[in-house]
């Protein structure tokens, strides 16, 4: 009955008077903010927002070996540059999404984060330079309050441009453009070490190498400035709503977020400790369970990131086409407990456990960060990013020191099973929300047809109040 | 149905261990009661008794160091035990030297076998292979060393005869010569069954004896040292010796190690052969800990040249000291253990080595995944099952029930009138 009703309205296109006009290179399909083109150009700066923390950050282990023979450190001085990084964003990312959506905004937000992770990168390679380890310490840590709170305002980047788009391509674009960042800096540090070295020594080459590797923070720095002009640009021209003062997020708005927003976070710290922390251990078990050689192992061990890197952008499509956000995230779930299983109770090559689980973070990845902008207002939304990437990290930094004490007392079976509870919990967060989802009408887990449907009803609807 | 045939399995096999006859075991050093320090000829005798057989394990460093296992038949008489000959012993002659021990003419020899630590090699593994057969004796730099010609330390003076503790340590002046390192062989005898207590907890019963050697601080002059021990076994049977390595999916013992091999004399006849058994692991510094474990690969069995040269180990050994080791036929083979893996830094990054393995007598013990893996397998992932099962069918039922509901409640708006 009801939609003999609304039927008509969809046809209409409705047109607004006051609609600024574009002129010249500004109306052209590459810089016309209603144009898909211009939505894919800024996806490509989006995704260089974050390239240069994914490319610092993993600068140490790149140089290891240099580094603790330039700087004579020991491993667990070398290991604490890894920690003085993640320990303050099990907290500081969930400040970092309430600043985005309480004072700063996301565009200055995505600019102040950058400049820390700028910041952070050249007083870790001033350290290098000086051979001082605690101003290395101290860069670390102003590069970690950048860091993650940058992939926060990136994370609300994507929606704010993408809802109701490619949102899950998007989400899948990142995540594989975080990897490519990461693994070039593993290709790329050692050569130009190598370059500098003919010219500078010891730890004086490892600081210039540090500030070189700086450049990619300075080039998302500007990627962050771009971005905050033709964000603002579009928000002018496509009049999107501006927060206004009462609408703002207040922190006990948090305990407001509803209960399948804490489902989610459950299934994104169950689901990513049961990946992340095994690859972290991953290298000996495949050379002592499978006896593969060294290399080989470590191939085997990256399959996950290679793979993800590849696929998540092609799962993102799919789901976009799809919808059914939930079902993605059971199924991703799911095989990965059937590649752990695998792993633990089988002598199968690992390559082919390794290989489906890279494809099944993929789905997971892409189909779950987008479910987020689903259950929460988009003002609210930095919050929202903040406090998952922060349980996310508590958990993963709690769960890779816990994995590492079961493999040294118990073995790789006792810690697989481990695991394979984790992602257990996973899957029964992931049928909890399915279930309350459906008994809220089933919004999260639409089809992507049923979501277009709506969004023009949604859209009808607001019409005629304007 | 998996599940319950393991249990099965432990709780019979538990029986069985309870069932087995216990032995008692004791432990002393025998030495040439004229000798003067150091005596430098001492041989460590443990004999565990049981009620259907003797184990007489004569452990000595005269020679080669070896462990000779005597199984006899047990008679609860005294002086029914070994008798060393130490002038006999000490002499030149073979056929004189191969009467020094005997036993009097009551006890009967069903078995006798033998491992004998006779080699060190040092390789310069610039390769990073971690593996000898990429080289040969021309294209990297070799170190030899005989374990025989080692200058042993007595043994009364670092054996602990009261935990059933032999201990071969090499001496002062031959640690100088190493660089102030040490080798060290430790072998331990036990009068119950259980697991070694620290890494890799490897299983032992009555019938076996753990070898422990360490190989510290050698100074070195090859950039990328690797040490490789050559083995020897003896078996006074015709069967031919075999490396057999099974793998398990549980680790829990030794973490990251899933394999377990078995040096088998008689691979068709277990239960009447001797074994040693070992994990391909090694460690790299005290404490051991998966952080400090590294690779252990074998090379062998392989059958001596010829028997020249195996009477020529005998003759080297305790073994040409008792005159039935070679009066029926027997078995030799040797097999060399390299110790590393590409990329763990090699001998020099920690300039430590240890290994263990056992030494025993019947068939070895198996790896069985263990009553507390099966537990917390069943709880960690039979509970979520079952939780998202009952989920499941009360799902099911709510929305059958929904629907009903929701016809009823259609029906009864079409048909305002009649409420």
């Amino acid at each position: 009955m009801a939609q003999t009703e609304k039927t008509p309205l969809l046809k209409e296109k409705y047109v607004s008077e006051d609609e600024e006009k574009l002129t010249g290179c500004g109306g052209s399909l590459a810089c016309n903010p209603h144009r898909f083109l211009h939505r894919y150009l800024i996806l490509i700066i989006m995704c260089f927002l974050s390239f240069g923390s994914y490319f610092c950050y993993d600068n140490p282990a790149a140089l290891q070996d240099n580094m603790i023979r330039d700087l004579n450190l020991s491993e667990s001085q070398f290991m604490a540059f890894y920690s003085w990084y993640s320990w303050p964003n099990v907290i500081l990312c969930f400040f970092g999404g309430f600043l985005i959506d309480r004072m700063l905004g996301v565009r200055l937000g995505a600019i102040v984060f950058s400049f820390f992770v700028t910041a952070g990168q050249i007083i870790f390679a001033l350290g290098g330079v000086l051979n001082v380890y605690w101003l290395m310490c101290l860069g670390r840590f102003v590069f970690g309050i950048g860091g993650e709170s940058l992939a926060v305002a990136q994370n609300t980047y994507a929606v704010k441009w993408f809802q109701g788009r490619e949102l899950n391509m998007v989400f899948g674009l990142q995540l594989s453009f975080s990897r490519v960042g990461s693994t070039v800096n593993m290709n790329v540090m050692q050569p130009i070490y190598t370059f500098v070295s003919q010219t500078f020594h010891g730890y004086k080459c490892l600081g210039v190498v540090l500030f070189v590797g700086g450049v990619t923070c300075i080039l998302s720095l500007i990627c962050s400035l771009v971005l905050g002009y033709f964000d603002k640009r579009a928000d002018r021209i496509l009049k999107r709503a501006t927060v206004s003062s009462e609408d703002a997020i207040k922190f006990r708005d948090v305990k407001d977020f509803p209960l399948t927003f804490w489902l989610l976070s459950v299934i994104c710290v169950a689901y990513y400790v049961a990946v992340f922390p095994f690859i972290g251990l991953g290298l000996v078990f495949f050379e002592m369970k499978f006896g593969f050689s060294p290399t080989l192992a470590n191939n085997v061990n990256s399959l996950v990131y290679i793979i993800s890197a590849v696929a998540s952008p092609f799962f993102g499509f799919v789901i976009d086409r799809t919808g059914k956000n939930i079902f993605w995230v059971i199924l991703g779930t799911l095989v990965t407990l059937g590649c752990h299983a695998l792993l633990a109770f089988t002598f199968i090559n690992p390559y082919v456990a390794m290989s489906i689980m890279g494809l099944a973070y993929s789905v997971l990845a892409s189909a779950l960060w987008p479910v987020a902008s689903l259950m929460v207002p988009n003002h609210q939304l930095g919050t929202a990013y903040g406090i998952m990437q922060a349980i996310q990290n508590l958990g993963l930094a709690v769960i890779s020191l816990v994995a590492g004490v079961i493999v040294d007392s118990n073995g790789y079976l006792i810690l697989e099973v481990f695991f394979l509870a984790w992602l257990c919990l996973a899957l029964i967060a992931a049928v909890l929300l399915y279930l309350a989802d459906a008994a809220r009408g089933g919004k999260l887990n639409r089809s992507s047809k049923e979501r277009k449907r709506d969004k023009e009803l949604e859209d009808a609807k607001k019409k005629p109040l304007e | 149905m998996a599940a319950g045939r393991i249990f099965l399995i432990l709780v019979v096999s538990s029986l069985c261990f309870s069932c087995l006859a216990t032995r008692t075991v004791k432990t002393e050093i025998l030495r040439d009661p004229n000798c003067t320090e150091p005596c430098r000829t001492e041989i460590g005798h443990v004999q565990a008794t049981g009620q259907e057989d003797t184990l007489h394990y004569l452990i000595t460093n005269i020679g080669i160091p070896t462990i000779y296992v005597l199984r006899t038949n047990t008679i609860n008489e005294p002086n029914t035990s070994v008798k060393v000959d130490w002038n006999k012993l000490a002499s030149e002659n073979t056929t004189e030297r191969s009467e020094a021990i005997t036993f009097p003419p009551v006890i009967q020899i069903f078995y006798s076998y033998a491992a004998m630590f006779t080699r060190m090699f040092e390789y310069n593994d610039t390769l990073d292979n971690a593996d000898i057969t990429k080289y040969n004796v021309n294209n990297t730099a070799w170190n030899v060393y005989n374990f025989a010609d080692f200058d042993w330390d007595d043994l009364s003076n670092a054996s602990d005869v009261n935990s059933n503790v032999i201990n071969f340590m090499i001496s002062s002046n031959m640690s100088e010569s190493l660089g102030n390192g040490t080798i060290s062989l430790k072998i331990q005898a036990f009068d119950h069954g259980d697991r070694e207590n620290q890494l890799p907890h490897l299983q032992y019963t009555e019938n076996i004896v753990l070898f422990d050697l360490v190989i510290s601080h050698i100074s070195t002059n090859l950039s990328a040292s690797r040490f490789v021990v050559e083995m020897i076994m003896y078996s006074n049977s015709t069967d031919n010796m075999e490396i057999k390595t099974t793998a398990s999916i549980d680790d829990e013992y030794t973490p990251g190690v899933f394999k377990i091999s078995n040096w088998l004399t008689r691979p068709t006849n277990q239960a009447e052969g001797c074994f040693i058994q070992w994990k391909p692991v090694c460690y790299q510094n005290i404490p051991r800990g998966r952080n400090v474990a590294t690779y252990v690969s074998y090379y062998g069995p392989s059958g001596l040249d010829s028997d020249q040269d195996m009477m020529k180990l005998v003759d080297r050994s305790i073994l040409g000291a008792f005159e039935e080791s070679t009066a029926i036929q027997f078995r030799m083979t040797a097999t060399n253990f390299s110790f590393g893996l590409s990329k763990d830094g090699g001998y020099t990054s920690k300039n430590y080595t240890a290994w263990s393995g056992t030494l025993g007598f019947g068939a070895p013990p198996e790896e069985k995944v263990s009553t507390l893996v099966i537990i917390i397998i069943a709880a960690g992932l039979g509970l979520p099952v079952v939780i998202i099962i009952f989920g499941g069918i009360g799902v099911c039922v709510k929305k059958q029930t929904g629907k009903q509901k929701k016809i009823l409640q259609e029906v009864t708006r079409n048909y305002p009138g009649l409420n």
